[in-house]
């Protein structure tokens, strides 16, 4: 599995190394967040590819931002300021929260790939949001079709709608592998996988991931404090190994850098686009779309009791509003039904301090005493 | 230095009525709904639902110079310090006893419309949970460049779904006529509203974007009926008789600004004299403006049917390109020599896109632009002798370039 996992240890340390050779045989799209109808993409031909930012410096964005934007928009804007991301050919934008609203103007007013917006309903509870999110990812399929001068047949959006299902179903098995044995894989590994797989060629994604899957081991039974990670982007492995490291297992999570990616399959027996949208608003939502004001509530005490919880780590990135107006309701929540949770704020996604880590250590230690 | 507008007087008469009318509106047997500042009042104030906003309260707060406790209280529930200051002193009032004009009356059902914010969503997702009311979500498709059929259907639709949410609510249907009639006083309203603030196109302008903030208050909450109308007619005519005997809002007027975001309103004072010692005036602002800008895309005649692209058309729910066009558009029909931006740390769609407006500014119209780093209810956020300093080098820098 080692041997195996230097693949995917690779994209995930050289995302735009990979994807930069593979812009020379496929244009590539951009995209800012999970609500990406990447079957569509693929469909039309680009290689759809969730580019979160890398950069530790922030210099360039400080041009069209303050200071109180969050890590994810400005280390986004950074990395294409500072030309890293001159692979891509187009970025397209969805409609999430205020500051990715504002970044999409940035892109469009100051960089020169071709520009998508595509503005998602915020809210998915009624036959009239469904229906404008049927008629807008109609009209993305225009604007794609005539961008890559094709035409996107259904059997071609089904066929990569498959794919997609395969990528998602294998994300599913892991992240259940994860759970029912804690010790078949590390949640680090774990959440390079999702990573890697917003990067890489699905159909080499799903090779490589298959091979991983067949080649674990399985250890039933482990004893270990189970947690869920909860909040929106993470990707920094040494959070994960801090707390794997204290006898207590990462067994499931609700980050879009996490499930929220994939759970859920496309219905492959309705109308593809019509499947599209059935799974965005069936899958896991982010906080910032809108189902009924209990749903982020009711969805945490469900993951808790599905994957037998022991506690909960909330993984802000500082300034995200979504997440921090739902924390202070999960946090009575979860003291209610006597899971004990820790807020942990990252300032800058990719730095992880030494006094956050004392934080989550004592935390960790300190459940099950 | 400040000439005060003496109409003020009537116009907080009528919104202690109002506030009163709202607090024992269930004796009265009407019901209450929060809405959203940016929110289609019109439909409640057909159906005789009282509207109360949270967002008032929370300037009314910033203006009792108690929003940074409340902030403070709402925190220790668990609230970032870095959302927004508007939902929190709203979430803390909520709950305790720290609250000017007695607190606001309790919910029967909430509106959210989304075109000033994704931050509202939140807050009444929160109220929502708090008082177990029905909420009902007006989403608003944002317009990077311009509103697509797809969008323009998806308004009209929801707006049939706002009048059947309002008539399971309160059990009774809407009144098409009376309707008519909101709509028409509204369109009215906003066009008298737009007039009130031309009146500072005058040199030196009678009124200043302070008083402007403060005239807000009957056009965000009472559009549609007639005291707003009446209200404002009044308003005009004061105005039309300081411009008649040259009565200006700050004596000295010399050199004319422009401010943008919401205002700081604990320092509306403070901010007005430390201008006007500069012999500065703050003629005209991009907030008030919202609330007129859209005014020509609504038919008053098919006001249910046009309302929604109206409200998704608004300041905050354009591009910042647009965003830029509209303020240049500003500066040029007042006259304006220099731009005062507010970075609002509550307010990130209003913040974030300032810095290449200002930019736009810059190089459309070669005036300065001065960047004021508060927040609009939390004076925690707000440094006295940075932003003073700022303001004493902006103004040197206006009256080099102006003479």
């Amino acid at each position: 599995m080692k041997k195996i996992m230097e693949k995917i240890d690779f994209v995930v340390q050289n995302p735009y190394e990979y994807l930069n050779q593979l812009s020379k045989s496929k244009k590539i799209m951009g995209y800012s967040c999970t609500y990406a109808p990447i079957e569509l993409i693929y469909a039309s031909g680009f290689h759809p590819a969730r580019i979160i930012g890398l950069s530790n410096n922030i210099s360039l964005s400080d041009i069209h931002l303050q200071s109180y934007a969050c890590a994810i928009v400005r280390t986004l804007l950074e990395d294409s300021l500072s030309k890293k991301l001159d692979f891509l050919d187009a970025f397209l934008f969805l409609h999430t929260c205020d500051s990715m609203q504002r970044l999409s103007d940035i892109f469009r007013m100051s960089l020169s790939f071709k520009h998508f917006d595509l503005i998602l309903p915020v809210k998915f509870d009624t036959h009239s949001s469904k229906e404008y999110f049927v008629d807008i990812l109609e009209d993305f399929k225009t604007k794609l079709e005539r961008e890559q001068n094709i035409k996107i047949s259904d059997d071609n959006l089904s066929e990569s709608i498959k794919i997609y299902n395969t990528l998602r179903k294998n994300l599913y098995h892991l992240y259940t592998i994860k759970s029912n044995s804690p010790f078949s894989i590390s949640y680090a590994d774990l959440s390079k996988m999702v990573r890697a797989s917003f990067i890489m060629d699905p159909i080499e994604f799903i090779d490589v991931s298959s091979e991983i899957i067949k080649s674990m081991s399985l250890e039933p039974n482990a004893k270990t404090k189970r947690f869920i990670l909860s909040g929106s982007v993470c990707t920094h492995p040494d959070i994960f190994t801090t707390i794997e490291n204290k006898n207590a297992s990462i067994v499931w999570d609700d980050l879009c850098s996490g499930t929220r990616f994939f759970d859920q399959l496309v219905d492959q027996s309705i109308k593809p686009i019509n499947a599209l949208v059935d799974r965005f608003i069936k899958r896991p939502i982010c906080p910032a779309k809108y189902i009924n004001p209990l749903y982020r509530l009711d969805y945490i005490k469900k993951i808790i009791e599905n994957y037998n919880i022991n506690g909960v780590i909330f993984l802000f990135i500082k300034f995200c509003e979504p997440h921090s107006f739902d924390y202070p309701d999960q946090k009575n929540l979860l003291e209610k039904i006597g899971i004990p949770s820790i807020l942990i704020e990252i300032e800058n996604q990719n730095v992880f301090d030494e006094q956050t880590k004392t934080r989550l250590e004592t935390f960790i230690e300190m459940i099950g005493d | 230095m400040e000439n005060r507008i003496k109409s003020v007087d009537k116009m907080k008469k009528i919104m202690k009525k109002y506030y009163l009318s709202a607090k024992y509106a269930k004796y009265f047997g009407k019901k209450i709904a929060w809405i959203t500042s940016g929110g289609p009042v019109e439909p409640l104030i057909a159906m005789g639902i009282i509207p109360v906003y949270p967002e008032n309260h929370g300037a009314i707060i910033g203006a009792s110079k108690t929003g940074a406790k409340l902030s403070e209280y709402a925190e220790g529930l668990g609230y970032s310090s870095d959302i927004c200051s508007y939902a929190k002193v709203d979430i803390t009032s909520s709950i305790t006893h720290q609250r000017p004009i007695g607190g606001l009356p309790k919910p029967d059902m909430l509106i959210c419309c989304n075109n000033i914010c994704g931050t509202v969503q939140k807050w009444y997702e929160i109220q929502a949970r708090k008082f177990n009311v029905p909420l009902f979500i007006y989403d608003t498709p944002f317009c990077h460049v311009d509103l697509d059929e797809a969008a323009k259907k998806y308004l009209k639709t929801q707006t049939k779904d706002y009048i059947t949410f309002l008539e399971q609510v309160t059990k009774k249907r809407l009144d098409h006529d009376k309707m008519q009639e909101v709509g028409k006083l509204s369109v009215k309203a906003m066009k008298i509203w737009q007039a009130v603030l031309d009146c500072a196109i005058e040199k030196p302008s009678p009124l200043t974007a302070f008083d402007a903030f403060i005239h807000l208050a009957l056009i965000v909450t009472l559009r549609g009926k007639k005291v707003v109308v009446d209200y404002y007619e009044t308003l005009l005519k004061e105005l039309k008789e300081r411009i008649k005997n040259k009565v200006p809002a700050i004596e000295n007027e010399k050199y004319r600004l422009l401010w943008d975001n919401l205002p700081i309103w604990y320092r509306m004072r403070w901010l007005s004299n430390a201008f006007a010692k500069h012999n500065g005036a703050l003629v005209a602002d991009t907030y008030t403006q919202s609330w007129c800008s859209v005014v020509d895309y609504v038919d008053e005649d098919k006001f249910l049917e046009t309302m929604g692209e109206a409200y998704a058309r608004v300041y905050l729910n354009i591009g910042t390109d647009k965003m830029a066009e509209s303020v240049i558009k500003l500066i040029d029909k007042y006259s304006i020599d220099g731009v005062v931006l507010h970075s609002n740390r509550s307010c990130k769609p209003y913040s974030f896109g300032q810095y290449d407006i200002a930019r736009i500014i810059q190089e459309k119209r070669s005036i300065p632009t001065l960047f004021i780093e508060a927040d609009m209810t939390d004076d925690r956020k707000f440094s006295e002798a940075q932003v003073e300093n700022r303001i004493n080098s902006f103004m040197e820098v206006i009256a080099q370039i102006r003479g």
